[in-house]
């Protein structure tokens, strides 16, 4: 994807037009569980339902990395050595 | 999965990985003083500012909200608390305020950059939060052998 300053050098505007910022709203919509797989993803949702549906999956997944991370905290206090050696097993892996 | 993804994930997961191990490394510990509940919530805190440092990292400086986010874990490393909304610009949409609140750097960006920024943030989190399941499933299917 080519990366589209926003600052203009040359011409007053440095708003993109409703067009792109209608093309983005789309593409952020193809990412949302919940608009993604519905009847109506054909049809163009609303803008704002869509910054509306971003907001609640972004705070969705900040919930999700909240809980997985006091999951590996109380994981990692039964670790061992033997755990220790699954982590460089892992990093070996990669 | 995209080959970017995918390489994504894996550069995440092996930066991921080695903050955990040094998390988790003995020297790293805290004294046996504080309560366990402490040490584990503390503990907590220091995963998840890692998990967001990592994929920040992985994802590459050419993105505003992961500079954004490197340099906010910097200063809070220095203990400045300031969460400043400053210029924001271009309010064609009402929604838009609480979407800056939410993507690294929001509040400074132009409402076409926020979008695209948005839609990265999001993939990356879907990745990151995609791979600290699979590591505390593995940890967990470990520890119950």
């Amino acid at each position: 994807m080519s990366s589209r300053r926003s600052r203009s050098r040359q011409s007053g505007s440095s708003r993109i037009s409703e067009d792109q910022l209608l093309d983005l709203v789309t593409k952020l919509q193809q990412l949302l569980p919940e608009l993604r797989n519905s009847r109506r993803a054909d049809k163009q949702v609303p803008a704002a339902k869509v910054l509306q549906e971003t907001c609640n999956y972004i705070r969705s997944l900040h919930r999700e990395v909240d809980d997985l991370s006091e999951r590996l905290s109380g994981l990692l206090e039964t670790t061992d050595s033997a755990q220790a050696a699954l982590i460089r097993s892992l990093l070996n892996y990669n | 999965m995209s080959a970017t993804t995918e390489q994504l994930e894996r550069n995440f997961t092996h930066r991921f990985l080695t903050s955990l191990r040094r998390i988790n490394s003995p020297d790293s510990k805290t004294t046996t003083t504080h309560a366990a509940g402490l040490v584990i919530r503390r503990r907590s805190l220091r995963i998840k500012r890692a998990a967001y440092s990592s994929m920040a990292r992985a994802a590459g400086s050419h993105r505003a909200w992961t500079r954004a986010l490197l340099s906010r874990a910097r200063s809070q490393r220095r203990r400045q608390q300031h969460d400043v909304h400053r210029r924001r610009q271009g309010r064609e949409m009402g929604r838009a305020g609480k979407l800056r609140g939410l993507v690294p750097g929001g509040s400074r960006m132009e409402m076409g950059q926020l979008l695209e920024e948005t839609a990265h943030y999001v993939q990356c989190l879907a990745v990151q939060v995609r791979v600290m399941q699979a590591v505390a499933d593995h940890f967990s299917s470990s520890s119950s052998m």
